[in-house]
């Protein structure tokens, strides 16, 4: 069966490329979706929730030789917009060139400014609730910024420039999708007020150009002379079908997508090195003879000054955020909202002893051995770096509560870059050594930005199909 | 046996048997063996405990039963539940306590069983924000 366009995988990095592509003025007329995981309407998902965990499908389909670090993420038609949180926010300027502003890490070979107008217009299709942030933005958010919190309003107070309420998927107000009410339990939003694909893409499914196969495996992707001919699938009753096209998109995730390339016999030297994610830290502050937990979402501040510190050529920059859990209240009736929980994400960089790799089993073998030395230094600190942060706050106590063992962000192991001994993808996504291979996702980032990575996935997925 | 050996076969026997008890293979089967055994708590017991475990809040039986009635019938549980912290804060956030200015001198009320996957919109912090911002 021929195909003008095969997509690998139905995650938001392959659904804004199909959108990137409809959107186009000669769109493909013929387009095939390979989804591995199941189609599972949202109530089917809700009846059963008492036997989801976010993180499922991550023991039983990969081999992790380091399972203390546990990687997370979704196999289902939508991929991780069923399990994400719905978190939008743009990687500053200065995250795109670490290495030009502060010595660390690598520059994207693409910048905030050509990225822009797709971030707008990824904000558009997510619907994002937003207000004023320190992001260059040439069109407002599509909705107004959720409600902060009282300790969120006195650090936009002391920081009017680097805090501000967190852009979110989640609904300020009845829009296409129902007014987030602040459940907190977004992995799986009982009332579908955070987008996910099924809910905000769902002309994909009566669009007769598309067609999407499920429970779907793909094998590997045949090439020859620099042209990715076909994909190799097993289907769901075990028999193995191919289909050709005439472009190809790996959309699975910066785990599947080296994995899916090695397998191929697509090698190249940084193919399924450096992967990487955030280090993230727990810290609980107990606050004096102040309201809390009234932001109108699940996290509420958003707090970015340590980005733009010069000690970030020493150590990693990180973002905090705080979190309005009502299970958080205090039973003590003197204080019973004093608890202000805070979560910090750091940056990371790129190691190649961290890695996916492909042997003849049939799931992608993981190492990890640990963040750099860059984010480890932060780490240590992050308790005094965050309490110097909110010593705006009538703080009583400030305390590390726990590293977080996966912030569900999987990156780096397919970097964009400008040549095949450093990088895989080129700025457009495309492999190096393909013409009509594309790359798609998080595995593009050639650093691990503090920011959670859903918009900048949308945005150059958007932008690379622009640029086909 | 001299004294030195009983005394040593004694302590070598009880250090064993701790070690039993206090594993948590040991615990799960006294507990399973005491539910077998003893007649479950009735809720008006349930109640009472709720109470006396949040003595500085102002609840009356009835709320506190109501409580332990809804979390008996949606989590299929027994009498036999624990009274821990997570339970102690599932009951505050059931009642009008957080609404009503968290004042726990005040009677507090029912309102409905705190669950977000129950009532996904029932948050009494944003609640009480949106009463203060009308």
């Amino acid at each position: 069966m021929q195909y003008d366009v095969i997509i690998i995988g139905s995650g938001f990095a392959s659904m804004f490329f199909l959108q990137g592509l409809l959107d186009k003025k000669n769109s493909p007329k013929r387009i095939l979706i390979i989804e591995k995981g199941a189609n599972e309407p949202h109530f089917e998902r809700l009846a059963k929730r008492r036997f989801i965990q976010w993180s499922e499908t991550s023991t039983q389909t990969i081999t992790n030789n380091t399972p203390e670090k546990p990687w997370t993420y979704s196999i289902a038609y939508g991929g991780g917009s069923n399990c994400w949180f719905g978190s939008t926010p743009r990687i500053l300027p200065n995250g795109f060139k670490t290495k030009t502003d502060f010595g660390i890490g690598q520059d994207w070979p693409i910048d905030y400014n050509t990225l822009e107008q797709y971030y707008t217009k990824a904000e558009g299709i997510l619907e994002v609730s937003g207000g004023e942030t320190p992001y260059p933005k040439s069109a407002p958010y599509p909705l107004p910024a959720h409600r902060l919190s009282e300790p969120d309003e006195i650090l936009r107070e002391a920081y009017p420039e680097y805090y501000f309420s967190l852009p979110t998927a989640r609904a300020s107000r009845p829009s296409k999708r129902p007014q987030c009410c602040g459940n907190g339990v977004c992995f799986l939003c009982p009332i579908d007020s955070k987008f996910t694909i099924e809910n905000g893409m769902r002309y994909v499914r009566d669009d007769s150009r598309i067609e999407v196969v499920y429970n779907a495996s793909v094998k590997n992707i045949s090439h020859s002379q620099g042209i990715a001919n076909g994909v190799s699938a097993t289907m769901k009753d075990g028999s193995e079908k191919y289909f050709s096209g005439d472009i190809i998109a790996l959309g699975a995730n910066a785990i599947f997508n080296p994995w899916i390339l090695l397998k191929s016999g697509i090698k190249t030297p940084q193919t399924g090195k450096g992967l990487c994610e955030q280090a993230g830290a727990a810290i609980n502050v107990k606050l004096k003879g102040l309201k809390n937990k009234q932001g109108s979402t699940v996290t509420t501040g958003w707090g970015v000054k340590d980005l733009f510190s010069n000690d970030r050529s020493q150590r990693s920059g990180f973002m905090f955020n705080t979190v309005n859990r009502p299970m958080n209240i205090q039973l003590d009736p003197n204080s019973p909202f004093s608890h202000l929980e805070i979560i910090a994400s750091i940056e990371d960089f790129r190691q190649e002893r961290n890695k996916v790799t492909f042997d003849d089993s049939d799931k992608p073998q993981i190492e990890f051995h640990g963040h750099s030395e860059f984010a480890e230094k932060t780490f240590k600190r992050i308790e005094e770096l965050v309490g110097e942060l909110i010593e705006p706050l009538p703080i009583e106590s400030i305390k590390f509560s726990h590293r977080r063992t996966t912030e569900s962000h999987i990156q780096c192991t397919t970097p964009m870059g400008e040549s095949p001994d450093s990088s895989v993808a080129d700025k457009y996504c495309k492999h190096h050594n393909f013409s009509n291979l594309y790359v798609l996702g998080s595995g593009n980032f050639p650093t691990a930005s503090p920011e959670n990575p859903t918009l900048t996935i949308c945005a150059l997925s958007l932008y690379a199909a622009d640029n086909i | 046996m001299n004294r030195r050996n009983f005394l040593a076969a004694f302590s070598t026997a009880f250090l064993l048997a701790a070690i039993a008890l206090t594993s948590s293979r040991a615990r799960k089967f006294l507990r399973k063996l005491k539910r077998a055994v003893l007649p479950a708590p009735s809720k008006h017991k349930k109640a009472e405990e709720l109470i006396s475990k949040l003595q500085d809040f102002n609840i009356n039986e009835e709320v506190a039963l109501t409580f332990i009635e809804n979390h008996i019938k949606l989590n299929q549980a027994s009498t036999w539940f624990k009274i821990d912290d997570k339970i102690l804060k599932i009951f505050l956030l059931s009642t009008d306590y957080i609404q009503n200015g968290a004042d726990a001198s005040r009677k507090l009320n029912w309102v409905t069983y705190y669950s977000p996957w129950l009532a996904p919109c029932y948050n009494p912090f944003i609640l009480a924000q949106n009463a203060l911002a009308n």
